[in-house]
């Protein structure tokens, strides 16, 4: 069989998959819309998320549950020290990036300060455009107790059985020691506890279940939402810090390595017959 | 300018220096310049530096590209929007970077900066030290494979994302050239991530479109021990690269000479195969093809016929002094030349 022949066999075959497909028009509204993601019961702490859809253009609804009356400040990576406080509407918050900003990750931050307590619920969001590097946010602590993570994905997710650094701080210094509470929408609890430098290593665990990846998003898109938290007591005050975000599927839930490795020995094979030794010349 | 380099360099050992420091930025760069898009020299490379890989330092217009046709104009023609900020602009600043970085340094890009073209030669030489049987591409046959690049940067870099867009075409083949381009897998592997190596099992298309992915890349992987730089001769990248090339700085400039007829070595020295180089002069000879690799000036035996210039100058000419210099380590078709020991007894008595 000539190569031109498997190509075009490998042509054909792709032209029937196309076509086995869905080709009528999709509504392309659904492109990463989020299952259930809302702040609702899953935990008993504050968390803040939002019922937006990555890379959604416009405004984006954020909610925080377990924290009534809380408010609600907004970070630009372009300014990390500087904070504007978002106008509430309704039971929630509709956002976009700040004025002056190209867009990128924001850090938004909802407080409530009670008798004797300090709450804060924190979620980092990327809104459209290229935007600044959010390093500087992540890198400017606030004062109080503070939660963060020390990198977020560029253009991609955190996952499952992936590991990603956080830091907590007090006052804007290091917290050795502290306890650091992991919780997922998917049900798993785990606890970690912060370095001498106050940062913790989170690993995701692995508690997707088949059921809970979307057929429509698939393991790029499926999400569902995280909480870290962390407590501290500071003269008779209890502080208590969370940060959500979300996490997807390990992207070889959906794939195969033995299946990659299958076709590149293909390939390797259609090569081959231009692989010879050169003949030695002869005196 | 180039020839004014101390007497052991030569241009390819110059080019492979660049290569070696462009490679490293291209697939591991982050670890330097900064983990996030903001951070990154470009992203929109005239090279295959990929986004999927994210440890690197800046990645390829030709994601944003399909990106965009994707989700702005094939969007915006189905909504019947007026055309906007909002559809063309982030279009023309996609294409706008690509056309300052490719205004600059133009097609050197592909055999200076592209790190899938610096791996097919690295397994090149690898396949010349193991005495492969080298093959070279025809006259004849070039012009049933020089119209591929074409037809898969009109396809599926800008026809299928934007059919994608309208909802003609699936949503799933929103960035089609990147599910099939083996510098996906090259880079990600490279920087220890197997997840592009692995196939999408979650739909018939993404399993066709990952299979021809991963034979593409064990294909090239092989084929470059054999073959001079083989994915480069379909790249739609070097289709890209072409449309602007007599309107970059850098260019390759051959003036008419009568010896070139019966010569021919500027041929057998170029790694793409381009027989124009040897047929033709002015801007005939500066091929769609071309790599600006350079080789052609280094192996022309005349001094003045072939040159690289960046604007008026001329960066680096051929010179028969640097022929002989260079013949002498490596044939004009990539062979090296065996390393000859002579004794100490016998140089004296040469001299």
């Amino acid at each position: 069989m000539r190569l031109s022949h498997c190509v075009t066999a490998l042509f054909l075959g792709l032209g029937v998959a196309v076509f086995s497909d869905t080709v009528q028009a999709q509504e392309h509204a659904e492109h990463g819309r989020a299952r259930s993601s809302l702040p609702v019961q899953w935990s008993a702490l504050p968390l803040l998320q939002s019922q937006g859809r990555p890379g959604e253009r416009g405004a984006v609804a954020f909610r925080v549950a377990g924290m009534p009356e809380a408010e609600l400040r907004v970070f630009a990576p372009e300014s990390p020290g500087h904070s504007v406080l978002a106008d509430k509407q309704g039971d929630g918050w509709q956002l976009a990036a700040l004025p002056g900003s190209q867009g990128g990750y924001h850090w938004l931050l909802a407080e409530r300060v009670e008798s004797g307590k300090v709450l804060r619920a924190a979620t980092i969001w990327s809104f459209p455009g290229k935007g600044s590097s959010p390093q500087g946010l992540l890198q400017t602590p606030l004062a109080g107790l503070d939660l963060r993570p020390v990198r977020v994905p560029d253009k991609g997710a955190f996952r499952e059985n992936s590991s990603w650094t956080f830091r907590v701080t007090w006052e804007g210094l290091p917290l050795p020691g502290q306890e650091v509470l992991l919780e997922t929408e998917n049900g798993s609890h785990q606890r970690f506890v912060s370095g001498s430098d106050g940062v913790v290593k989170v690993l995701f665990p692995a508690d997707y279940s088949a059921d809970a990846i979307d057929p429509a998003l698939g393991a790029v898109r499926t999400r569902k939402a995280y909480l870290l938290s962390v407590a501290h007591e500071h003269e008779g005050v209890q502080h208590l810090s969370t940060f959500s975000q979300f996490y997807s599927p390990a992207l070889l839930r959906e794939r195969s390595l033995m299946w990659g490795a299958v076709f590149a020995g293909v390939g390797m094979l259609l090569a081959v017959p231009l692989i010879r030794r050169r003949e030695k010349k002869h005196a | 300018m180039l020839e004014r380099l101390p007497s052991s360099w030569n241009l390819a050992r110059l080019r492979l220096v660049v290569q070696l420091f462009t490679f490293f930025l291209t697939v591991w760069g982050s670890t330097v310049l900064g983990y996030y898009a903001a951070d990154k020299i470009s992203t929109a490379l005239p090279a295959l530096s990929c986004a999927y890989d994210q440890q690197n330092g800046g990645y390829c217009v030709l994601i944003p590209l399909q990106h965009q046709m994707h989700h702005r104009i094939g969007e915006a023609l189905v909504k019947a929007q007026q055309i906007s900020q909002q559809v063309l602009l982030p279009t023309l600043i996609s294409l706008g970077s690509f056309a300052l970085f490719f205004f600059v340094l133009g097609k050197a890009f592909c055999a200076w900066v592209c790190p899938l073209g610096t791996v097919q030669e690295w397994l090149n030489r690898l396949g010349r030290r193991l005495s492969l049987q080298q093959n070279a591409i025809a006259p004849r046959a070039t012009a049933r494979v020089r119209p591929w690049k074409w037809l898969i940067l009109l396809s599926l870099v800008f026809a299928v994302p934007l059919a994608a867009g309208m909802g003609v075409a699936p949503h799933s083949l929103g960035n089609p050239y990147c599910d099939v381009c083996p510098s996906r897998v090259v880079t990600t592997l490279l920087s220890g991530n197997v997840d592009e190596f692995a196939v999408n099992e979650s739909s018939w298309l993404k399993f066709a479109l990952g299979a021809v992915a991963n034979t593409l890349f064990g294909f090239v992987v092989i084929a470059a021990l054999a073959l001079r730089q083989p994915f480069c001769r379909i790249c739609p990248m070097l289709a890209m690269n072409a449309m602007l090339r007599h309107a970059s700085l850098t260019r390759l400039v051959k003036r008419q000479s009568d010896k070139c007829e019966k010569c021919g070595i500027c041929h057998k020295a170029c790694p793409m195969d381009i027989h124009e180089i040897h047929t033709e002069h002015g801007r005939k000879a500066f091929h769609e093809d071309c790599t600006l690799c350079g080789r052609c000036v280094e192996y022309c035996p005349d001094d003045g016929v072939i040159s690289i210039r960046f604007g008026p100058w001329a960066v680096f000419q051929s010179s028969r002094n640097y022929y002989k210099q260079r013949v002498k380590n490596e044939s004009p078709n990539g062979d090296p030349k065996p390393i000859r020991f002579v004794r100490k007894k016998d140089v004296a008595d040469l001299a």
